[in-house]
């Protein structure tokens, strides 16, 4: 698997009476940093999502390498999905400790939990979180849970990692230590997309392609060496 | 003394299997509906159902179990079986109602992180619904208490037959009728105390599941 490509897109969602995208033609490599910029409502997201293999659009095709997702059959899009990893704005958490979150993924692909826990760990350490490791859920930041959201998604070690404005809730340091472990995962010859509203965090994260968004209809795409 | 333990018993009996074969019908209805994205007129109709008097149904019921009813071939009417049927019939709109404002509302959060994380059809059910179960049990403790404390279907499809299907509610109302007032209060007593008790249990297993 080695890049997803996006024809001609059209989506809306049930309520709206408005195209949410329109005609999106992009694609996306392994081994780039490519990150999706545009103001809120502009269809960052959505795009995010249907390039992750999670909306399906109303129309236009989306490509994992030379097959058409859509038409495939469902175990074969399950295989697909696992080497793709979304992560949300607002994190998801899970009842249970901040241990139980991160090894979900790993657990649902049949890993034992001895083994899960020690990858967990692995990565609370990388992003210098271990501290909360045994802690509830629940009782989680905003700030502490966009990193277990973001740690249970870099356990998975997945080919294309989607994440839908990752910083919000980021104080300075943990900016840089995150997209320290992004530029990390470039090098491993994986794909990532990132959407970002803030322009001045282009240049820290130096992507290799830049996606200008706006209303629904990308605007610029600027690739650099 | 002894009769009131064994009406007691019976009734909790009853109702307990009354609300646990319409949890097992009502929670798969009311995940279906939950996926179902114009789903707000099928539960509105639902919803209008949870309201209905015990005594037009269990009228209905009756009509159905009598000796020249469709059903009457079964031989239900006047057994413990026929109230947990009725009983069941009429928990099953409360239980799909208010499960549904619960899973609706997890399904969009993590039906969604479920297909992100590379979940299966079964395992994001399961995430699901765990995600929910303190809903759950919440909806589950309202039709226990819905089922133990009506007495319509009871009384006409139950007959109030001592010793068989006779329940709480209608040895109240039989107690009353006769002006024996105080083992009324007393069942009275012990039903309010049954809700309660169940309602705390509940409340203390949902706080010592683990995942």
């Amino acid at each position: 698997m080695n890049i997803i490509s996006l024809k001609n897109i059209y989506y809306k969602y049930s309520q709206s009476k408005e195209w949410t995208l329109e005609n999106i033609s992009i694609c996306f490599k392994k081994g780039e940093i490519t990150i999706i910029l545009g103001p809120n409502g502009s269809g960052k997201t959505t795009l995010m999502k249907i390039a992750s293999l999670i909306y399906r659009p109303i129309k236009g095709d989306v490509y994992v390498d030379d097959k058409n997702y859509w038409s495939l059959e469902e175990s074969e899009k399950l295989l697909i999905r696992r080497m793709i990893t979304y992560v949300h704005e607002k994190a998801v958490i899970l009842k249970g400790s901040v241990i139980d979150n991160i090894i979900y993924g790993l657990r649902i692909r049949g890993m034992d939990k001895e083994s899960a826990i020690k990858k967990a760990i692995e990565i609370l350490k990388e992003l210098e979180i271990n501290d909360i490791l045994h802690k509830n859920a629940s009782e989680l930041s905003a700030g502490q849970s966009q990193m277990i959201s973001l740690a249970r998604a870099l356990v998975l070690e997945p080919l294309f990692l989607f994440i839908d404005e990752p910083f919000s809730h980021l104080d300075k340091s943990k900016k840089m230590k995150v997209i320290d472990i992004l530029k990390r995962i470039k090098k491993e010859e994986r794909g990532i997309i990132i959407s970002i509203h803030e322009e001045s965090l282009v240049e820290k994260i130096s992507p290799d392609n830049l996606v200008e968004i706006e209303n629904g209809r990308i605007v610029n795409i600027k690739t650099f060496q | 003394m002894n009769e009131i333990i064994d009406i007691t018993l019976r009734s909790i009996w009853i109702s307990g299997c009354a609300t646990l074969i319409a949890f097992f019908i009502g929670i798969p209805l009311a995940y279906i509906l939950a996926y179902r994205r114009r789903a707000e007129l099928i539960s509105s109709i639902i919803e209008s159902l949870v309201g209905i008097p015990t005594v037009v149904l269990g009228l209905f019921l009756y009509f159905l179990f009598s000796k020249s009813g469709p059903l009457g071939f079964l031989n239900l009417l006047y057994t413990p079986q026929a109230i947990i049927i009725g009983e069941s019939i009429l928990i099953i709109p409360l239980i799909i109602s208010t499960s549904f404002r619960i899973l609706k509302n997890t399904v969009y959060i993590y039906g969604e992180f479920a297909i992100a994380i590379g979940a299966t059809k079964t395992q994001k059910m399961i995430l699901i619904l765990k995600e929910s179960y303190l809903g759950l049990l919440a909806s589950f403790t309202m039709a226990f208490s819905r089922a133990i404390g009506e007495l319509g279907i009871a009384l006409m499809i139950g007959g109030n037959i001592k010793d068989f299907t006779r329940v709480m509610t209608t040895a109240i109302a039989l107690g009353v009728s006769k002006g024996e007032f105080e083992s009324s209060l007393l069942l009275g007593c012990i039903l309010v105390i049954i809700m309660i008790v169940i309602s705390v249990i509940l409340r203390i297993i949902s706080r010592g599941i683990k995942y």
